[in-house]
């Protein structure tokens, strides 16, 4: 599996220790972290306690940095319920590293259901080890090796535009989505999002698009039947039907 | 509706429970339907299947993990329909059981507060195991009776009537016979003494304790020692089949109620057209059959008169 090496400045584990009443919480923050608060309001939003098998992750650029979110991790511990524990990790990079994390994000939408778990054991370990030194707010991890794209995208399906869209989270969608990452490109230093997660309805797709310039979320929601352009608001749909219905009047 | 409880006492797995029993019923019963949203369903039908997969795991060894722990809160969102027509909204919310011993400030908790107070019915999820076989010490660390009742204090002395419901999860040792019956609803008393003696004296509120069978295969065998911790070892029993009994009680009651205070809250107009086209009878007539559906056999403790419904 061909890997690239990315230096990190900042990374949280968000797990739960195994006694009664530590439960789930940021157990480790550690290092210099520029967009934890919204990357973790985009986490409450949108990943967290959410269901449904598909790769549960957010990318955030803003600035001069990129956020990168992978959740559900299973880890190898157990709970005092006897329940597995799931971590979720966040990394932050500089931007000049926005097209290795970009890619990354890609290769998980796209590899098979099969091998997604060994990408998540990876990260697991990583969340894991940064768990074990949760006591230190020292950076443990100097470098963080990142998955590249190894399999192209289908280049017949139709590409996304840059706008904020909410997506159902097919294998077509997931795939038009990995192509969009790959060749990605930031206009105007705007801030840009990408989620990919369970089911999450469309009222909560709306909160994370105001939050940024530019989105892309995959949701298994039954809200999104394909594709839905977020940029409208959350009203848009009932003014439509005002103005149709003022229309045919 | 709030489900409040501590983790690992089963809140998850009894929502998962109580919905699959009452999604089974057939509106045409007595015209009430309670209908989830779509992702909603999705949700907890999975939650459903995973708990189904307890009679792969083998027998007379400590069970495995089923369902993935709470990490917030949860909104689950259902719609209660009469004859075709929503009649009201309601809003489920599952927590993570850390939450309740979170401090002032915390987003989490804060949100929890805030919900807790609008909610008309809280179910207060307790693990039966810890109640009756745990010391003094492991039951309060795995029930938290103390702080479950600070938190609900305040709240169920303000003005709005309250059903509580004190559903006993991991219980399936104990709802054997009668005696055993009778020794987890000691341990409970025991156990909740000042909460149940303030019940006592106020009127707004009404307390139901419904022990449940959430799995129905697996019991109870001991309590295992790590070092300083305690752990409550349950394991699958051969001859039982994955059974839920009674999960649907605590819905029952709870819908029951919900439905009475929307009735009874009705704005003097809605009650006006309500009663010209005779929808008031046909509405009471059904919340009373439906309401006929709960058990009679748990003990109540507070205000009863807040869960009677007459024709």
């Amino acid at each position: 599996m061909a890997v690239k090496s990315v230096a990190l400045l900042g990374a949280a584990v968000h797990t739960r220790d195994v006694k009664p009443g530590q439960d789930y919480d940021w157990y480790v923050k550690a290092g210099d972290m520029q967009l934890f608060d919204k990357i973790e309001e985009i986490y409450r939003i949108a990943l967290r306690d959410v269901e449904g098998d598909v790769p549960k992750l957010a990318v955030l650029i803003d600035g001069h940095r990129i956020g990168f979110l992978i959740s559900d991790l299973p880890s190898p511990r157990l709970d005092h319920g006897n329940r597995v524990i799931h971590d979720t990790l966040y990394l932050e990079f500089e931007t000049q590293y926005q097209k290795t994390v970009l890619h990354a994000a890609a290769v998980l939408l796209l590899c098979s259901k099969k091998i997604y778990p060994i990408y998540e054991q990876q990260f697991a370990h990583y969340a894991e080890t940064l768990f074990d030194n949760s006591q230190t707010t020292q950076l443990i991890l100097e470098t963080i090796k990142l998955p590249i794209v190894d399999k192209q995208p289908n280049f017949r399906l139709a590409p996304l535009k840059p706008e904020k869209l909410a997506l159902f989270s097919d294998l077509e969608n997931q795939n038009r989505s990995a192509r969009y990452l790959i060749h990605f490109e930031r206009r105007n230093n705007s801030c840009f999002s990408f989620v990919s997660t369970g089911r999450v309805s469309l009222d909560r797709c709306q909160q994370i698009a105001e939050k940024c310039d530019e989105c892309v979320l995959l949701t298994l929601s039954s809200d999104v039947p394909s594709e839905v352009n977020l940029k409208k608001g959350r009203f848009s749909s009932f003014r439509d039907l005002i103005q149709f219905k003022s229309l045919t009047l | 509706m709030m489900m409040v409880g501590p983790d690992g006492v089963g809140k998850t797995t009894l929502l998962a429970t109580m919905y699959h029993e009452l999604s089974n019923l057939e509106a045409s019963q007595s015209g009430f339907e309670l209908v989830a949203s779509q992702d909603t369903h999705h949700d907890l039908q999975e939650a459903y299947q995973k708990l189904t997969t307890i009679v792969t795991q083998p027998t007379f060894t400590p069970t495995g993990p089923l369902l993935k722990g709470t990490a917030g809160l949860i909104e689950r969102q259902f719609e209660m329909v009469f004859k075709g027509k929503k009649e009201l909204d309601l809003v489920f919310c599952d927590i993570a059981g850390g939450i309740i011993r979170a401090a002032e400030g915390n987003r989490d908790f804060d949100e929890f507060k805030t919900r807790l107070k609008q909610a008309v019915v809280i179910i207060n999820v307790i693990d039966g195991s810890a109640l009756v076989e745990g010391n003094d010490l492991l039951s309060a660390k795995k029930n938290n009776p103390r702080q479950i009742e600070k938190l609900l204090q305040p709240i169920l002395t303000n003005p709005q009537n309250h059903l509580l419901l004190f559903v006993i999860t991991k219980c399936e040792a104990w709802l054997k016979n009668e005696t055993t019956q009778r020794h987890l609803e000691r341990a409970f008393e025991k156990q909740y003494e000042i909460m149940l003696k303030w019940l006592k004296h106020v009127e707004n509120v009404v307390a139901v304790l419904i022990p449940v069978k959430t799995l129905g295969c697996v019991e109870f065998t001991r309590i295992d020692s790590h070092g300083d911790q305690q752990e409550m070892v349950f394991i699958r029993k051969p001859n039982l089949r994955f059974c839920p009994e009674n999960t649907d009680q605590p819905l029952r009651y709870a819908l029951a109620f919900a439905l009475l205070q929307h009735n009874q809250n009705r704005s003097q107009w809605n009650q006006f057209v309500r009663w010209l086209f005779n929808e008031d009878v046909a509405f009471q007539k059904a919340l009373t059959e439906f309401a006929q559906g709960r058990s009679r056999t748990f003990k109540i403790y507070g205000n009863s008169s807040l869960i009677e419904v007459t024709k």
